[in-house]
């Protein structure tokens, strides 16, 4: 007689293999987003120009419209980055052989809830929330991050996922070029 | 934060969500390739191919099945590709089963011994059990899942998982078993 529970007393220690880290599961994981970004950029990939067919007088007022939206949001962009510009960006305090204690900092004015996510929690925007600094606007946290490269993003009241504005993007790696870039060696971050 | 959360903020045009999505996915992704096509480049091509296409095709995505599940539907459409290619292309070569041990690096051994056990368990399984049981008792994915992601009816899915298990049954509890 088939017992269920034969199959699964069978089915954890397989399942327990199958479960164990490959290795350069991370190194995988940055070249997949690599490969994304590249694409992303690619712009055959995602739009198809000759589909699109206007008007030339659309395609003025298209373009005035463009023009216009570029500029508000470029004077939106500066006024941002007058206010909000973070502090310190991932100053390292503490360097191990196996990794770095990080201090993250953000201004980030208007904020209720402030945390961040990157390849060094698995990219979970609620494990690694950021304190506010008194009463202020500055927002901080300690973090112990691995030796290597990594991506991170800070994440505002849950939905507005920001890059650190005085830390590098992600040039090439950087999917959708948004990401900020954090590089911890033995000597600590940078 | 929800898959559906991030799904919806990557919709929004928020690059970072779909990035913490392949944070969450992305090994899992990668060990079920690599245990289903039995090579690790490859499985590695097909999880950044089925994260591209998960990206472009996000605006399809209907939140009546789960992302995950969405996501390895993908998956196993990529795999099933790629393993018809690897099946053809290992019919010209001479199968070097040492290849792999000889490559791996010293002080790996622990994670490679296992992974390497498994691959041993699961291998003469063909594709279609390997990958039902994969999905099953890897992945721990409901029969109703595994049948909307497959196009595989349950009957038979139940009869794949318990085939493949008898097969690596043996194979796991008897290394030597040929």
């Amino acid at each position: 007689m088939h017992d269920p529970h034969d199959d699964e007393r069978f089915d954890a220690p397989i399942r327990n293999a199958y479960r164990q880290p490959l290795t350069g599961e991370a190194a995988a994981a940055r070249r997949a987003l690599e490969r994304l970004g590249r694409e992303r950029r690619a712009p055959h990939a995602w739009f198809a120009p000759h589909a699109l067919r206007l008007h030339p007088a659309a395609a003025l007022a298209l373009s005035l419209a463009l023009l216009g939206a570029g500029a508000y949001l470029g004077a939106r962009w500066s006024a941002w980055r007058s206010a909000g510009a973070p502090l310190v960006v991932a100053a390292p305090v503490a360097a191990g052989s196996r990794g770095a204690v990080v201090t993250f900092v953000l201004r980030a004015p208007g904020a209720t809830r402030v945390t961040v996510a990157g390849d060094f929690n698995g990219w979970d925007a609620e494990a690694t929330p950021l304190a506010r600094a008194g009463s202020g606007d500055t927002w901080t946290v300690r973090v112990t991050v691995p030796q290597g490269m990594h991506y991170y993003s800070f994440v505002l009241d849950g939905a507005e996922w920001r890059p650190d504005p005085s830390a590098p993007l992600a040039p090439e790696a950087g999917f959708g070029s948004r990401n900020s870039v954090l590089v911890v060696s033995e000597e600590g971050a940078s | 934060m929800t898959d559906a959360e991030l799904v919806a903020q990557a919709r929004s045009g928020q690059d970072a969500a779909f990035a913490a999505l392949m944070g969450r996915y992305h090994a899992g992704c990668l060990r079920f390739a690599h245990h289903l096509l039995g090579d690790r480049l490859d499985a590695e091509d097909v999880v950044q191919e089925t994260f591209v296409r998960a990206f472009r095709n996000l605006g399809r995505y209907e939140e009546r099945d789960t992302f995950r599940a969405w996501l390895y539907r993908i998956l196993v459409n990529r795999c099933r590709s790629a393993g018809r290619q690897l099946r053809i292309a290992r019919a010209r070569i001479v199968a070097d089963d040492g290849a792999g041990e000889r490559a791996a690096v010293p002080g790996e051994s622990a994670m490679l011994d296992v992974h390497r056990r498994l691959d041993r368990a699961l291998a003469g399984l063909d594709a279609r059990h390997r990958e039902a049981f994969l999905l099953k008792v890897g992945e721990e994915l409901e029969y109703e899942e595994i049948a909307r992601l497959t196009g595989v009816t349950i009957p038979a899915l139940k009869m794949r998982v318990k085939r493949a298990r008898d097969h690596v049954r043996a194979r796991w509890e008897d290394p030597g078993h040929a």
